[in-house]
């Protein structure tokens, strides 16, 4: 070990300011949305780049907080994160636990049918169709049960359910548990890491969902937070030139204001996920 | 085990029956022995029917003339008519190479990049150093390309862009990163790679925690370098979640950024980054016009499906699992 | 039995799931029904993106209801995707009353097929309407002799759109604002090497602009192609009488080549293809250009005021398009396309229906969308409105004295109306761009847009743009590439554009 102690040095000084680096590029966007949420017009407008702000002030924060339709679409968005998260989980590790078996008689079948949907739809008007038939139309389910599963993700879960050792299952099931307890006794337990990344995925596809809101939902009430925020980014091209009354007279503050009201939620939960993704994580479900 | 039927049928002496009658049995055996299993499968079975299969009706649109009032079976067949079209069309060769080299240049460049960063990030021993490192760079995920490409434009722009202002500090001639045909699918890949390698790099970083430290330990007793160890076990154990992705990107080549190129782009580089989705949208070709997007979108699927079917077959060649 | 149990709850929490989604559903809908038995008319609609959400209890739309006897239940579109209201109709979901892009080829689907019924027979109970199609030239819109809804497009006789520049930098700079196409470029050559703002750099160039939106040719620089004599802003004729493209116009070539001297002297931006509307803007705040086009109305106000946070001094000016050699100019074209508001076959009671697109339009329903109701979202006071901003607000009225949710976008538009609360800042300046910008408008050879050029005009204009920049950049010599555009433009659906034109053309010069 020790003769390599030089290299391993060089290495460790290489990577970490590697990383620093890229930390930095990453983060720029995201400060410099920080910085204009909170600078006055006049800053931002003085120059390109904002690396720190001359001047705060929060402006741009009061007039959002005190607008309806944000909390509105904020209670919207975290109602279908989470529920439709609740929905997405369920589903998708009891699926892919089964079809992780090996076993299982025409499991292959089953994931080429399922995967076949990945890449062929009927288009929109079928599925506009259903969700009308459902009676789904204006209601928040359309935005959930549509996309009850996620065949990405239920391919990602299968294969971490697949690289549990089968082992340890065959002792579960000697101890009398039937598949549904070796699931949620022995290898949900094992495939934390797995499970959070998923979870994390569904969770922020759902707070990033506006598609599905565009085509099922006209009252604006119920608009997601994403399309709040859309509105607020996007100048409208008729009420520009028409003269009316638009988003984007009201200055890049609020616009990145909006930005930042939208993303810090999702920031703010990803350490909870980040302890399933350290080293030796499983350790300790391994011994239980 | 008490003598059932099944047992019983064992012990006849024809082998002929023997056989057939243990596969039939079997057959009901495996359906009942994993039962519970099955039946895990149904809920996700009932959701892509009724959301995914009985909708894939609508796909014979695009080989229909589609009407509203007779609906999507009751339209007349219009046969190839919507493909030769499509294919007829001077611009729809342009964009389908834009499409593809754009996104195999993604893909040669994005795909290995979340991984390395994953790699150097398991080899990080300060905690709160890899934790920051990991959140920060997850970050630019949820910022959308409305926002990025402004502060794009800011530091690329040619003209008093932050990094032209440094090129030309040193002497150099200015480059239109923007605006340059030959420089603009640079623009496009390195952005995508710098806004989503974080985020890209979380399932592997879910793939590395299930990697059992017993495995460091004994390597190391062994006198094995972090070259070694990287090499012979981290990799080894991660690569069935590599391939699997590795299978998924492949069958999903048609799509090269539609949501990024339409916010950096501009005519003057459409000869270089319009691909088939930004080409579709922007003329309005298949607005209202239901059997051409369903055309569209049924020839991106065939490649996409392609791909994906040679992809896994190599993959179950090569004796991983794949993803069927 | 006890794995009986667990399937039997396994199934249950599904049925659950289902039970809840229908639950929820009924509740929305029988919301909306109500208790009375009015009829129910349901507008769908692009709507106005800007606007506050319509609340539950809107008095206007109560107002609405009870002047018409009708149920109103509005659906406004989020982000105006015309996508939703296409997959709408083509799934069958139709309401009574839709607003939609046109022309387009949905519109065009829909009149074949009936989806969308004529309005002629309700026109004596749609006074406003009739007439704002005669006054307004709009008799093209009819489909073999039937107007198949109201068609609304902005800005067909009113423009807000202009040459604008920095006043105050030509006042420093002693030159007036530029009146012939020699001036203009004077203008911009002073704006560009003459520095200024003053900052001892050579940082500033003469003129900037955007890039076109989707589907959109470059029309940034056209009012150079009318001062040099174009005389229609969508075809030209050639000497023999015979429709061609505006490219094609000797003018075109003229006022290319002075386009092309003012980016090779670099008195345009270089990487203007790069701007977003905003960034533009920036720019021109900035102080890094002196000249720029773009809508005033009431951006008169927003735009200097964004000038003189950066700079207290800045000034905005606008001027007429510069003059050509023989003193000819236009800059606005006539537009050929907006919205329109339709009747389904699907409404039960189409003259319910044609009564509330003429309210919507109606003097009586314009006072009750832009004010509300007397007495309580407002009052007078001699000529004098007193706007009640508590009371506004309730009903989703945006602030500082403007308009109902419903009031704009679907069949008007604030310029289109000459309309300004009398809180607006600069009321008078922005109508009075109006008025100068609105004297330029240039007129259409051909009043219809036609089938050829819905299918292929975006694919066109793609290719007008392309080239377009390669002449502007010098890529491509202007004849040569006039000549190249004029073969692939008519290759790739222009002579079918070019024979349907001229086709409307002939029948319209009968």
């Amino acid at each position: 070990m020790k003769f390599k102690g030089r290299a391993s040095l060089a290495f460790d000084v290489f990577n970490y300011t590697f990383l620093s680096l890229l930390a930095f590029a990453t983060l720029y966007p995201f400060w410099d949305t920080f910085v204009v949420s909170i600078i006055p017009m006049d800053e931002y407008l003085k120059s390109a780049v904002h690396l720190w702000p001359k001047t705060v002030t929060f402006e741009a924060y009061t007039y959002l907080l005190s607008m309806k339709e944000l909390w509105n679409s904020y209670t919207v968005t975290f109602f279908i994160t989470a529920v439709g998260t609740a929905i997405n989980m369920l589903l998708t590790v009891m699926a892919a636990y089964a079809l992780s078996k090996k076993d299982l008689k025409g499991h292959r079948v089953i994931m080429f049918l399922i995967l076949f949907t990945m890449l062929f739809s009927g288009g929109v008007i079928p599925s506009y169709i259903i969700v009308k038939n459902l009676g789904l139309m204006n209601s928040l389910w359309a935005l959930m049960i549509p996309n009850a599963i996620n065949t990405y993700n239920l391919i990602v879960m299968r294969n971490f359910f697949a690289s549990i050792p089968d082992g340890l299952e065959d002792s579960a099931k000697i101890d009398g548990c039937n598949d549904m307890g070796v699931l949620f006794r022995i290898v949900i337990p094992l495939s934390m890491p797995g499970i959070a990344t998923i979870t994390l995925f569904y969770a922020v596809a759902h707070w990033n969902e506006f598609f599905n809101a565009i085509f099922y939902i006209t009252d604006k009430n119920l608009w997601p937070l994403q399309l709040f925020l859309r509105g607020m980014l996007f100048e409208n091209e008729s009420a520009y030139s028409g003269g009316g009354d638009s988003p984007f007279l009201l200055g890049p503050a609020i616009k990145m204001a909006t930005v930042m009201v939208a993303t810090i939620p999702v920031m703010l939960v990803y350490p909870f996920f980040q302890k399933y993704f350290a080293k030796g994580a499983l350790l300790g479900a391994v011994k239980e | 085990m008490a003598l059932t039927k099944d047992n019983y049928e064992l012990t006849v002496p024809e082998i002929t029956d023997v056989v057939s009658g243990y596969k039939k049995k079997t057959i009901w055996n495996d359906l009942w022995r994993h039962r519970y299993l099955y039946f895990m499968i149904l809920p996700a079975l009932v959701y892509y029917a009724l959301f995914h299969y009985l909708p894939l009706y609508g796909a014979v649109i695009a080989f229909k003339d589609f009407n509203i009032t007779k609906g999507i079976l009751g339209s007349p067949w219009a046969g190839l008519k919507h493909f030769e079209y499509l294919f007829s069309l001077d611009k729809f060769w342009q964009v389908l190479n834009n499409t593809v080299v754009i996104s195999l240049y993604r893909f040669v460049f994005g795909f290995p990049f979340p991984l390395i960063v994953a790699l150097l990030l398991n080899e990080v021993r300060l905690a709160l150093f890899k934790r920051s490192v990991q959140t920060v760079i997850y970050l630019p995920h949820f910022i959308s390309w409305v926002i990025l490409g402004g502060l794009m434009i800011n530091f690329l722009a040619i003209d008093n862009g932050v990094i032209n202002n440094v090129i030309q500090f040193f002497g150099g001639a200015p480059i239109g990163f923007m605006s340059d045909e030959n420089v603009f699918r640079h623009t496009l890949v390195f952005s995508m790679i710098w806004k989503e390698f974080g985020w890209n790099s979380i399932i592997y970083m879910a793939a590395l925690a299930g990697v059992s430290p017993h495995l460091y330990e004994a390597a190391m007793i062994d006198g094995a370098n972090r070259w070694h160890r990287m090499w012979h076990i981290t990799l080894p154990c991660i690569r069935s979640t590599i391939i699997i992705l590795l299978i998924l990107r492949l069958g999903n080549i048609m799509e090269a950024g539609f949501e990024q190129i339409f916010v950096l782009y501009h005519p003057g580089v459409y000869s270089v980054a319009d691909i088939i989705d930004t080409y579709v949208y922007r003329t309005g070709l298949a607005e209202g016009r239901f059997s051409l997007a369903a055309a569209v979108g049924l020839f991106k699927s065939l490649i996409n499906f392609m791909l994906l079917v040679i992809a896994n077959k190599l993959a179950r060649m090569m004796g991983e699992q794949g993803v069927y | 039995m006890k794995r009986m149990l667990r399937m039997v709850s396994l199934l249950t929490i599904i049925s659950m799931l289902a039970a809840i989604a229908a639950a929820c559903t009924k509740d929305a809908s029988s919301q909306s029904e109500g208790g009375d038995s009015a009829y129910e008319l349901t507008y769908l609609t692009t709507g106005d993106q800007a606007a506050k959400p319509l609340q539950p209890n809107d008095r206007i739309i109560a107002e609405i209801n009870k002047r018409l006897g009708i149920k109103l239940n509005v659906q406004i579109v989020p982000e105006g995707a015309v996508d939703k209201i296409n997959a709408a109709f083509a799934s069958g979901d139709l309401p009574d009353v839709v607003t939609t892009k046109f022309p387009s080829e949905a519109v065009s689907q829909w009149i074949n097929e009936g989806i969308i019924i004529p309005i002629d027979d309700y026109l004596d109970v749609m006074p406003t309407v009739k007439q704002k199609i005669e006054n307004n030239g709009l008799q093209w819109t009819s489909v073999n002799g039937k107007y198949y809804g109201y068609p609304f497009i902005s800005q067909m006789t009113r423009s807000n759109y202009t040459v604008q520049f920095r006043a105050d930098w030509l006042e420093k700079l002693g030159i007036q604002p530029p009146q012939t196409l020699d001036e203009f470029y004077e203008a911009l050559k002073a704006v560009t090497t003459r520095d200024p703002d003053g900052n001892g750099k050579n940082d500033t160039y003469g003129f900037s602009t955007n890039k076109p939106n989707a589907g959109e040719a470059i029309s940034a620089f056209n009012f150079v192609f009318f001062a040099y004599g174009l005389p229609y802003g969508d075809w030209a004729l050639d000497d023999k009488g015979n429709v061609i493209p505006t490219f094609e116009h000797p003018a075109f070539k003229q006022g290319m080549a002075y386009l092309r001297k003012l980016m090779d002297e670099k008195l345009i931006e270089p990487e203007f293809m790069v701007n977003d509307r905003p960034m533009k803007e920036q720019k021109f705040f900035q102080g890094k250009v002196g000249f720029m086009e773009g809508p005033l109305f009431r951006h008169v106000n927003r735009i200097e005021s964004g000038l003189q946070k950066v700079n207290p001094e800045g000034k905005l000016g606008w001027a007429a398009p510069p003059a050509g050699p023989d003193g000819k100019r236009g800059m606005p074209r006539k537009p050929k396309g907006g919205f329109l508001t339709a009747i389904t076959k699907e409404a039960k009671n189409p003259k319910k229906a044609a009564e509330f697109i003429e309210f919507l339009l109606s003097k009586e329903g314009r006072d009750l969308l832009q004010l509300g109701i007397e007495g309580i979202h407002y009052t007078r006071e001699g000529d004098k409105i007193i706007y009640n901003e508590a009371e506004r607000e309730k009903d989703g009225f945006a602030a500082n004295g403007w308009a109902h949710p419903l009031a704009w976008g679907n069949v008007t538009w604030p310029i289109d109306e000459n309309y300004l609360p009398q809180t607006e800042p600069q009321l008078e300046r922005a109508k009075q761009s109006v008025e100068l910008a609105s004297k330029y408008i240039m007129p259409n050879l051909v009043a219809t847009m036609t089938p050829a050029e819905i299918k292929y005009g975006s694919a066109l204009n793609d290719l007008y743009n392309q080239y377009f920049l390669n002449m502007l950049n010098g890529k491509i010599d202007i004849d040569k590439g006039v000549e190249e555009l004029g073969q692939k433009w008519r290759q790739q659906g222009g002579d079918e554009v070019l024979k349907q034109v001229t086709e409307a053309y002939k029948k319209q010069k009968k």
